[in-house]
């Protein structure tokens, strides 16, 4: 497992690589300014949640929840900077005519949310709320989360390795048929642990 | 990452996972299921709150235990209980075994 301030790290200079890339973008192909102001904001932004992150975490005790939440955002902070990054590096790459590949760009990004989709399924049964605070049968809610894990685990999966081995244009047919079923469980089983359960017969 | 092996690798702690797959359970609740004292119990659970697979709610005077394991680690210990680890599986008591005529009894030698 990868550390938290390796992680931290790898997010700081993720970012200000993408920063670098979007300057060289622009000044590679000025006449689309506004399209390369968009990635800039969003990288300022990511700087800004890292920043803020970390400075919430300090002074303040060093309970589970605050550390896990820092650690999360480092996480997407690194899987955003990535996703960006390397379309951004490619259409540099294109612009002075190092890589002809069209289609690399739209299949690194889509192996990328693949895996992100895996990462964040992977964890969601661990992020249950307290006992004390639940609404609903704590059974209940362990097997949603432990469903909605799994859903989201084999989709990502699904979702990767079909843009690794499908054609592009298949590729996106199977991951958004891939998403919507996911989506579709996950909404099911809310709505199945929102509805009270019966009592078996001859309990009061 | 060791830890999570280290706490996978034992049957009994295995078994405690299965438990509390169903829901989550009341540290009495869980030790009727097995033979061994509760300062046993009390190790396997420190060992699995260590590897972050359960957790711990105290709820008045009794603490409530709950299964917080990852699909990756959920998908080793369906690999363990397949492929030879579980608790009655062959390997096991063969395992059992072998450690039962190492041993010399007390009073014999």
């Amino acid at each position: 497992m990868v550390s938290n301030s390796m992680m931290f790290r790898a997010a700081s200079v993720l970012t200000a690589v993408g920063i670098v890339l979007v300057v060289a973008n622009w000044y590679t192909k000025p006449e689309a300014g506004l399209a390369w102001a968009a990635p800039l904001a969003m990288f300022a932004v990511m700087i800004a949640a890292l920043r803020l992150s970390r400075r919430a975490l300090r002074g303040a005790t060093e309970a589970a929840t605050p550390r896990r939440s820092r650690d999360w955002i480092t996480t997407a902070v690194v899987f955003a900077a990535l996703m960006m990054g390397i379309p951004l590096a490619l259409t540099l790459a294109r612009s002075y005519g190092v890589v002809d590949d069209v289609d690399f760009g739209r299949r690194s990004t889509g192996v990328l949310s693949g895996a992100f989709l895996v990462m964040l399924g992977n964890v969601m049964p661990k992020m249950l709320p307290p006992l004390s605070s639940m609404r609903c049968d704590g059974a209940r809610q362990q097997a949603f989360q432990r469903l909605a894990g799994w859903t989201w685990v084999l989709c990502g999966l699904g979702s990767a390795i079909g843009w690794l081995a499908l054609p592009v244009d298949s590729a996106e047919i199977a991951t958004t048929v891939l998403i919507v079923a996911a989506m579709v469980v996950t909404i099911v089983q809310v709505l199945r642990l929102r509805r009270p359960r019966h009592p078996a017969p001859g309990l009061s | 990452m060791n830890k999570v092996f280290k706490a996978l690798s034992d049957p009994s702690r295995r078994r405690v996972l299965q438990l509390l797959r169903e829901r989550p359970m009341s540290a009495g609740e869980l030790s009727d299921h097995f033979t061994v004292s509760k300062p046993t119990m009390s190790a396997h659970f420190a060992v699995l709150q260590e590897a972050g697979l359960i957790e711990a709610e105290k709820s008045g005077r009794t603490i409530v235990y709950r299964l917080v394991m990852s699909v990756l680690e959920e998908a080793l210990l369906g690999f363990a209980q397949t492929f030879g680890w579980g608790p009655d599986s062959e390997r096991t008591r063969r395992v059992a075994e072998r450690k039962a005529i190492k041993r010399p009894v007390k009073g014999e030698a």
